[in-house]
């Protein structure tokens, strides 16, 4: 199983005009609901910020991954998207400004596949210099192709 | 109109009588015995009350007919008395006993015997001035009052679920003073017969009748026991295990009933030859029979409740009464005692054995009916009522007297199965307390400290308001094995397992069973009403609990056993 098989480029985006954690979160949420069939999006998205309120899921290097594992999720979903400004308000372990947000949901009972997309997504951020070139993106192929961009 | 006739035509008094009675019956008694049962005092005088209330001595709504009609539903019960009786008397417990047992017998039985005959035997000269007559009446009396009535006995010890030294001697005593009663009445009626009727009697005949009737007995049961141990090991489903058991009960006592033979004493041989050939399946074979005994059995003392006529007493029969009742409980007494003494059993024996064996029921009743039907009116009238008042009377305070020695000697509760321990428990009494608490905002560094510091498999995860929010199991851990690089911000709540179900700490054991088995789980978190964690249940543990808690009852029985030999 690898995460770049459920990356998709209609869930990449560029935050235009977006600098603040909620509603970065919340459009990457809006996107996702367009795109995919998720039950119950009010749920869902309840379900991230209370995550993101027990502990913030900047992790450092200005990534953030909130994730959640949700009810009547199928298969496993990954929605990204960049500010090359940085979102001010999202706090991240390293105090470092977030620039790439990536949004993973999985199956409420997908504990492995959960786990293995997360650690797949960091140390494919952490591969090269893709943190760098993901910050200066111009368009969703571009983050696309930088992610599946074999070594 | 019409339809209205047409129903009553339709229906047919005998059958809604029986039917309806039997009904009444169960449930009267089931009721009495609940009230007498919270009163402390045993079930069997309730359903014995009950009878009597229902009888031909109160309402008469169960009248000679009806009683004639059920009497194979007692035949039934004595039967399976019998059984359960016979399957007490393992070899083992002989062979531990076997010389404590002869002694307590020989005596508590001899002197019942003897005191009886004396102190009727002069009490009816005395009346009567009819030698023949007292002579006779005594030796027939003696003989039946040296019976000791196994059920209403057995059932007390049932019900406090004892178990220890006075348990096993009073179960051995009872089941083999029977033989005993038999072989003495055997000859007593011999005698009678001689002085009463002018009929020559085949003195050859009375001689080895009562070895035929004896010996009999023991054949078909012992025989029919081993053939039924015999099917039974290919058999483990418990439906086909009682319905051959009871099969072949039936078959004992119907046979016995055929040739005239002892089918108290038949199912008894059938109990000790099934417990003896194959131990291990027939306490399989035991249990399952005794769960579908309770409606028998209730039925069985109701009716002798119902049989006793409690109105109709002359002087004579009263004062006579009154000796075969004072004999026979102080030869019991002395007997027992003096047994117990000289085989050297334990204090326990010595001073509560004599209040165990006043019970006197079917093998008695038997014996009186039979009476009644070899001799004339007035010794079988006589016997009759002598047996039935004073079987009211020791059925009265007899099981009283039982329930006592059980709790003086300390043998109650201490013969549990698991599944009353799995009703008396409750979810509290094997909650595992000592589980650290996970908060859900624990990051996954922290977690692997606690699951290497403790042995538990399953950890119950709480907001800080100390809510159930989740379980992390061993596994989900083990998922993080994968990589390092998330411990420090995945946190306990990214991995933990939503809870399926919860249980209070009231909830009863049998409900969380329940649970466990309709959603196959592993584990069940408990918490307070307010859903705030208070522990965890794992459902290995329960066999753990149960295991030890078995232990501890059969090693506490074990010490009883043990003071036995100084």
């Amino acid at each position: 199983m690898n995460f770049i098989s459920y990356l998709k480029k209609d869930l990449i985006c560029l935050f235009n005009g977006i600098d603040k954690k909620k509603e970065a979160i919340n459009k990457l949420i809006d996107m996702t609901a367009q795109k995919e069939k998720i039950d119950d999006v009010k749920g869902l998205r309840a379900s991230l910020f209370y995550r993101e309120k027990l502990m913030s899921t900047g992790i450092g290097l200005g990534i953030a991954i909130p994730h959640v594992r949700f009810k009547g999720v199928k298969e496993p979903v990954i929605a990204i998207g960049i500010q090359p400004r940085g979102i001010n308000d999202y706090k991240s372990l390293d105090d470092k400004v977030i620039k790439i947000v990536i949004l993973i949901i999985v199956g409420q009972n997908h504990h492995k596949e959960h786990i293995k997309i997360l650690a797949q997504i960091v140390s494919k951020l952490k591969e090269d210099n893709n943190i760098d070139r993901l910050s200066h993106a111009e368009s969703p192929d571009d983050i696309f192709n930088i992610l599946t961009r074999k070594k | 109109m019409d339809f209205f006739h047409y129903v009553i035509d339709k229906i047919s008094l005998l059958d809604l009588n029986i039917l309806i009675l039997m009904g009444v019956t169960l449930f009267g008694g089931t009721i009495g015995g609940r009230l007498f049962q919270k009163i402390k005092i045993p079930q069997v005088v309730g359903y014995i009350i009950i009878g009597i209330i229902i009888g031909g001595s109160g309402l008469n709504v169960v009248d000679d007919k009806i009683i004639r009609m059920l009497e194979p539903f007692n035949y039934l019960s004595l039967g399976i008395i019998g059984f359960m009786i016979g399957g007490e008397l393992k070899r083992s417990v002989l062979k531990r006993y076997g010389k404590q047992f002869f002694y307590i017998l020989i005596f508590e039985g001899m002197m019942a015997f003897f005191l009886v005959m004396i102190l009727t035997g002069i009490v009816a000269f005395l009346i009567t001035k009819d030698m023949n007559l007292s002579v006779s009446l005594a030796v027939l009396l003696g003989a039946i009052a040296s019976a000791t009535a196994p059920a209403a006995t057995t059932d007390v010890f049932w019900e406090y679920k004892s178990r220890g030294p006075l348990t096993t001697t009073v179960l051995g005593i009872v089941a083999l003073d029977d033989a005993l009663s038999l072989v003495l009445f055997a000859f007593a009626s011999t005698i009678a017969s001689t002085l009463i009727s002018k009929v020559h009697i085949d003195t050859w005949h009375s001689l080895i009748a009562p070895f035929y009737e004896i010996g009999g007995s023991l054949l078909i049961g012992g025989g029919l026991g081993y053939v039924l141990s015999r099917i039974l090991k290919q058999y483990s489903e418990e439906d086909r295990i009682l319905v051959f058991s009871i099969g072949t009960i039936l078959m004992v006592i119907g046979l016995s009933l055929t040739l005239n033979m002892d089918m108290l004493l038949a199912a008894m041989a059938m109990g000790v030859v099934m417990t003896n050939v194959s131990p291990y399946k027939s306490k399989l074979v035991f249990n399952i029979v005794e769960r579908f005994t309770p409606p028998i059995y209730v039925l069985f003392f109701v009716l002798v409740g119902s049989k006793l006529k409690i109105n109709n007493i002359t002087f004579f029969v009263g004062i006579l009464t009154l000796a075969y009742f004072l004999g026979r409980t102080g030869g019991k007494i002395m007997g027992a005692r003096w047994g117990a003494i000289l085989s050297h059993a334990t204090d326990n024996i010595k001073k509560y054995l004599p209040y165990c064996l006043f019970s006197q029921a079917g093998v008695a009743i038997g014996l009186a009916i039979l009476v009644s039907q070899r001799f004339p009116e007035q010794i079988g009238n006589t016997i009759i009522f002598i047996i039935m008042t004073s079987t009211f009377v020791v059925q009265l305070i007899g099981p009283l007297f039982v329930k006592m020695a059980i709790f003086k000697s300390h043998e109650d509760g201490l013969n549990i199965t698991e599944e009353d321990l799995i009703r008396n428990s409750l979810v509290k009494d094997l909650m595992e307390k000592k589980i650290p608490p996970i908060l859900e905002t624990m990051p996954i560094t922290k977690i692997l400290s606690i699951f290497s510091e403790h042995d538990f498999l399953y950890y119950p995860v709480m907001n800080n308001k100390k809510k159930l929010e989740g379980v992390i199991t061993i596994d989900n851990l083990k998922n993080m094995f994968i990589t390092s690089e998330l411990n420090y911000f995945m946190l306990a709540h990214d991995i933990m397992e939503p809870v399926i179900k919860v249980v209070l700490p009231q909830t009863p054991l049998s409900e969380a069973l329940d649970i466990f088995k309709r959603y196959n789980l592993e584990y069940l978190p408990i918490v307070d009403q307010h859903s705030r964690v208070l522990g965890l249940l794992e459902s290995k543990n329960i066999k753990h609990y149960i295991n030890r808690k078995m232990l501890e009852t059969e090693q506490k029985a074990e010490k009883l056993h043990q003071n036995q030999k100084i």
